[in-house]
């Protein structure tokens, strides 16, 4: 089950009314992208991954017109694009350090009636995060970019600038530790 | 626990697969991949209009013009190139374009003719053909001067000549000897004498009148008429000789001694 949001058929005519402007046609791109790309971040763990989102957008905004490509290449385009804007910011965040909260944290101010799911969600949201950092940081890149994405190995290798083989490794020895950790979970 | 295939992972990630992975990546995208809410999704949207507002214009698709200025200064630049060479080649440039292209030339060893070789060359062919024409003139006079001469002595009384319609009556009827003085060109600059040596119309032969010393009356050496202008008259070469070279002070060196047989 894919979480993502298909534009289909329509991208093209979509793409290009949104290169010519039209509010309709962004509003259709940000909504088939906005809650994966999202997920990527926080999954990530930007900092500020709404922020991180906008800057994503604005620059699709000026460089759409350079994009060529069926609807995967241009979500695979956005995501190359998003994990290059998140090492930038962290980047940038540990040459000027701050102790930013989980977005998670937030998520009872954002939804303040459901509490009892809130509570659930953000319980869910440490251990899958607690999983995830178990990760090296290339193993990580790999697997949530495969999981947002849904980039093939190509495509990623092509993100994170190594080779389709070293990618496979890194694919097959990260979802190793996940089913390491996910195993110890239940043994325990 | 089995190492998971690439086909495995194709499986967990399209979120077909089951097992602990399959869950996980199913529970990652359910807890992490959730819309933004309205207020951010409604920033970002505002965000993106100013971006695409603010958006510097497009570069205009580029086309591909025909370069017909480039093209226009090519052909000129190569036909100015060929046909300045031909000129230069043959030595009609500019007297200044050619000493340059000359020399210029003259440094990657080909060898262009400079200007001043040019006209001397042509100023040589004019006075050479003049010479002859002078020469061809005096000879002719010459001849029917002899002829007249001959007619007169063998005849004092006799048959017209040549150049008295009445003929000749005596030695010194035909008039005065024709003086190579009189076809001689005017005088020209020292340097230009050297160069006509060469266009004489004797250069290189023989004297071969021998008449030197003649022209006293007496009867020319047979060989007389047929001499070239050089050195047939006996007083001081061909005098066509302009003043050097044509060895015609004496007859032309090569033949005093052949026209005294008489």
């Amino acid at each position: 089950m894919s979480s993502r949001v298909v534009v289909g058929e329509q991208f093209d005519s979509v793409l290009e009314a949104a290169r010519s402007g039209a509010d309709w046609a962004w509003k259709v791109l940000y909504e088939s992208l906005a809650p994966t790309l999202l997920g990527y971040l926080r999954a990530r763990g930007a900092p500020d991954p709404e922020g991180v989102a906008g800057e994503v957008f604005c620059q699709l905004v000026r460089d759409i017109h350079r994009f060529e490509g069926d609807e995967q290449g241009f979500r695979s385009w956005v995501f190359v694009m998003a994990h290059h804007r998140l090492l930038d910011d962290l980047r940038r965040r540990r040459r000027r350090p701050e102790t930013p909260a989980a977005p998670e944290t937030f998520g009872d101010l954002a939804e303040p009636g459901d509490v009892e799911r809130t509570v659930v969600d953000r319980r869910r949201a440490e251990e899958l995060r607690a999983v995830i950092e178990t990760l090296t940081p290339a193993q990580r890149d790999v697997l949530l970019l495969r999981i947002y994405g849904e980039l093939t190995i190509e495509e990623v290798a092509k993100a994170i600038g190594r080779r389709a083989g070293a990618v496979k490794a890194l694919q097959r020895r990260g979802l190793e530790a996940v089913r390491r950790h996910l195993d110890k979970e239940v043994s325990e | 626990m089995t190492k998971p295939t690439p086909d495995d992972a194709d499986r967990i990630f399209s979120g077909q697969g089951t097992g602990p992975l399959s869950d996980f990546v199913r529970e990652a995208r359910e807890v992490f991949a959730t819309a933004p809410d309205a207020g951010t999704q409604a920033r970002h949207l505002r965000a993106m209009s100013g971006e695409f507002a603010a958006r510097p214009p497009l570069p205009a698709p580029r086309r591909r013009r025909l370069p017909v200025g480039r093209a226009a200064a090519a052909a000129l630049a190569g036909t100015v190139l060929v046909a300045g060479s031909a000129l230069a080649a043959t030595g009609h440039l500019p007297a200044p374009a050619q000493n340059a292209v000359s020399d210029a030339a003259k440094a990657v060893g080909l060898t262009i003719p400079a200007p001043h070789d040019n006209a001397r060359a042509e100023a040589g062919k004019a006075r050479a053909a003049e010479n002859k024409a002078r020469a061809k003139q005096f000879v002719t006079a010459k001849k029917a001067w002899n002829e007249c001469e001959k007619q007169a002595r063998e005849h004092p009384s006799g048959p017209s000549g040549p150049t008295q319609p009445s003929g000749p009556t005596g030695p010194g009827a035909c008039g005065a000897k024709p003086n190579p003085h009189d076809f001689r060109p005017e005088a020209t600059p020292h340097g230009q004498q050297h160069g006509q040596e060469k266009d004489n119309g004797n250069h290189g032969r023989p004297a071969n009148d021998g008449n030197h010393g003649q022209g006293n009356g007496q009867e020319p050496a047979p060989s007389a008429p047929t001499s070239v202008p050089g050195g047939n008259d006996g007083d001081h070469g061909n005098g066509l000789g302009n003043g050097h070279g044509n060895g015609g002070d004496d007859g032309g060196g090569g033949g005093p001694g052949q026209g005294r047989g008489e």
